[in-house]
């Protein structure tokens, strides 16, 4: 808490002598700052804010009324406790004193020991106050940090085992929120995905979000269907819920083996689904009833099919109903145009991008409402689980060349690659892999390199990695020959270049990284896989 | 997939021809076996190699180098290496090698067939 002495105090009045009573009296007791009228009190007050205001009314210029409700105004000093000193006797001009804002009001011909009487009283009960915003702002600081720590941010590792591309923000319009969602790995091909958005904002809001979104993450791994986790949440929710809160919420629970998606809303903003080719439309027609009013609600199921590509966009209504400064509404319809225009760009990119259109359309008007987006993406690779990516660590010998061969070739077997694919994908690997080893690793056999084989909708692509000296394969008349010197001019790279459609080379925190890429036609890409790694 | 090894050498009379049939990969991991194979069969009187490739799966540029320099020992006896029974893989990489400005080595595979009956027809008469 502030000491006394350290407040400053600022003296207003158009009367010298009575500037030079004041400062001889508090002076040893606090700092001061001299107006000697309304304007200059009011630029003295914003270049440095003070902690107390002694004001005389009747003054040349704005008096010391309308000083008052100036200050209360600006941000700097709405909160700074002003004490008329004034002359004016009557109850009239006493009254019209505090009602302009004043906290306390004294006559002259005064007696100092009064002034400093009342000047400390201000000044404690101001550090007081003080004192305990700075205690609640400190913990709606932890409390803020509590609250997003519960929110996932990290979907790497999901992203992989589904075979989906995530993306998600969420923007308090105060330090704590109401707005909550979630991403659950609930099952080897389950994934459920849910956003909320509790009645009201701020603390209340915040702690209905906590036990929401932790009831909702247990649910989730416990229930298959989307809509009976939503009716035993409501159930939940709507027992022992004496402050009769509710929070409007949307389940989609995603089978990445069939694609299969069900989605159950329970008073929630309709979601948006980009369809590759097609314009952007609702994911559900129907809007249910929030969480939270009554037990025993049941809840409508809506099922689609996601294709690779496709994506699911999920939001509060911090986006549908944002405001400008004009009170324009941002809208349902703004909405599927604006995320209609993402659909090609990955799930954070539409994240952001819808973010920061919503930003773009309140312009300098305040975030009325909590802001949270979550976007599901299917990923363009194949999704089954065999069509992971493969990654073998070789060592440098021949005959670890020809193991990664034979991975290479049971890896587009089992995926249903034509034979004539798989045998330029394994030349062009072998003529690189034989390279590595040949040169930049010298046949060393304690040294590695690292392969990997990834099959997209697409395309082929196979990655090297390895720490030899930097050499890019790619560049012409180099040194180091990709094939054997006695060939002329590099047969190997000419095969690779003839038979891959794309050779990338890096240098990448010390190693050597090529990457080949297989473009595959419609006719090659393997609709459904029928053969098995062997 | 490992690399098999048939080496025919000549009937009586044709002793300067050998058939070497492959069967497998010739890659960079079994290339050094043929090359080695290759040593004893070139230290003799042959003039031409023939290499049946039916039985060929793969084939990288480490099995090509394999090619090339038996060719040009073969070459400097006024002999041949030619090639019979390729797979449409390993036609195509001995397309692609035909393609590239200073590479001699497979351009006679097409007229193999006319080459080996002129061949024979020579043995034959003398």
């Amino acid at each position: 808490m502030k000491k006394l002495s350290d407040c400053r105090v600022l003296l207003v009045d158009d009367t010298k002598s009575n500037l030079d009573i004041l400062v001889e009296g508090l002076k040893a007791d606090h700092k001061l700052s001299l107006a000697l009228n309304g304007e200059t009190a009011m630029q003295v007050a914003a270049r440095t804010p003070p902690d107390l205001v002694l004001l005389d009314i009747v003054m040349p210029g704005i008096d010391g009324y309308e000083v008052c409700r100036r200050m209360r105004q600006m941000p700097e000093t709405a909160e700074v406790p002003i004490m008329f000193l004034s002359s004016l006797e009557e109850v009239q001009s006493k009254t019209r004193g505090f009602e302009a804002g004043a906290n306390d009001y004294l006559t002259k011909p005064f007696e100092m020991l009064e002034v400093k009487a009342r000047v400390r009283s201000l000044l404690k009960a101001k550090a007081y106050s003080d004192a305990a915003k700075e205690q609640i702002a400190s913990e709606l600081r932890v409390a803020r940090e509590i609250q997003m720590g519960m929110l996932p941010h990290d979907f790497a590792g999901m992203e992989q085992a589904y075979g989906v591309n995530i993306g998600a923000v969420l923007e308090p319009a105060r330090e704590v929120g109401g707005d909550l969602y979630g991403v659950c790995a609930a099952g080897t091909e389950r994934l459920v995905i849910f956003l909320g958005d509790v009645s009201g904002k701020g603390i209340a809001a915040s702690m209905f979000m906590v036990r929401a979104i932790s009831l909702a993450q247990l649910l989730a791994r416990e229930i298959i269907e989307p809509e009976r986790i939503l009716a035993r949440l409501n159930d939940e929710l709507a027992t022992d819920n004496p402050s009769g809160m509710f929070v409007t919420f949307l389940c989609a629970v995603f089978d990445s083996k069939s694609g299969r998606l069900a989605l159950a809303n329970a008073g929630h903003c309709r979601p948006v689904l980009l369809a590759a080719g097609e314009p952007a439309r609702w994911a559900v027609r129907n809007l249910g009833t929030a969480l939270g009013f009554e037990p025993g609600l049941e809840f409508e199921r809506t099922e689609l099919t996601l294709h690779r590509g496709d994506a699911l966009i999920i939001y509060s209504d911090g986006v549908s109903e944002a405001f400008n400064s004009l009170e324009e509404c941002y809208g349902n319809e703004r909405l599927l145009t604006e995320a209609g225009g993402l659909a090609g760009q990955s799930a954070s990119a539409i994240t952001t991008s819808l973010l920061q259109n919503v930003r773009a359309f309140a312009g300098s008007a305040p975030q009325s409402d909590d802001i949270a987006i979550l976007v599901l993406k299917i990923q363009q690779e194949k999704t089954e689980p065999e069509g992971a990516a493969r990654s073998l660590e070789l060592h440098a010998t021949p005959a670890e060349v020809m193991r990664g061969v034979e991975a290479l070739q049971q890896f587009a077997h089992a995926r249903g690659l034509p034979e004539k694919m798989t045998f330029s994908l394994a030349l062009a690997f072998e003529e690189c892999a034989s390279n590595i080893v040949n040169h930049a690793l010298q046949r060393d056999a304690q040294k590695t390199f690292q392969v990997t084989f990834d099959l997209f909708d697409d395309a082929f692509i196979i990655e090297l990695r390895d720490r030899g000296p930097a050499f890019d394969p790619t560049a012409g008349n180099s040194s180091r020959q990709l094939l054997d010197d006695d060939l002329p001019g590099g047969w190997g790279i000419h095969l690779v270049r003839r038979f891959m459609d794309e050779i990338h080379y890096e240098r990448r925190a010390g190693e050597n990284v090529l990457r080949l890429t297989k473009r595959l036609t419609e006719a090659e890409t393997p609709s459904s896989s029928t053969g098995t790694e062997q | 997939m490992p690399l098999q090894i048939q080496i025919q050498k000549g009937i009586t009379g044709q002793e300067t021809t050998v058939t070497i049939n492959l069967a497998g990969s010739l890659d960079t991991a079994t290339a050094p076996e043929l090359e080695r194979q290759l040593g004893p069969v070139l230290a003799g009187p042959v003039k031409d190699v023939i290499f049946d490739l039916s039985g060929l799966k793969f084939i990288s540029s480490a099995g090509l180098r394999v090619f090339s320099s038996t060719r040009k020992i073969l070459k400097e006896r006024g002999g041949q290496a030619s090639f019979i029974h390729l797979q449409p893989q390993i036609q195509e990489v001995f397309e692609i090698m035909k393609s590239l400005p200073g590479v001699a080595l497979f351009k006679d595979v097409a007229e193999l067939d006319s080459y080996l009956a002129a061949r024979q027809r020579t043995h034959i008469q003398s």
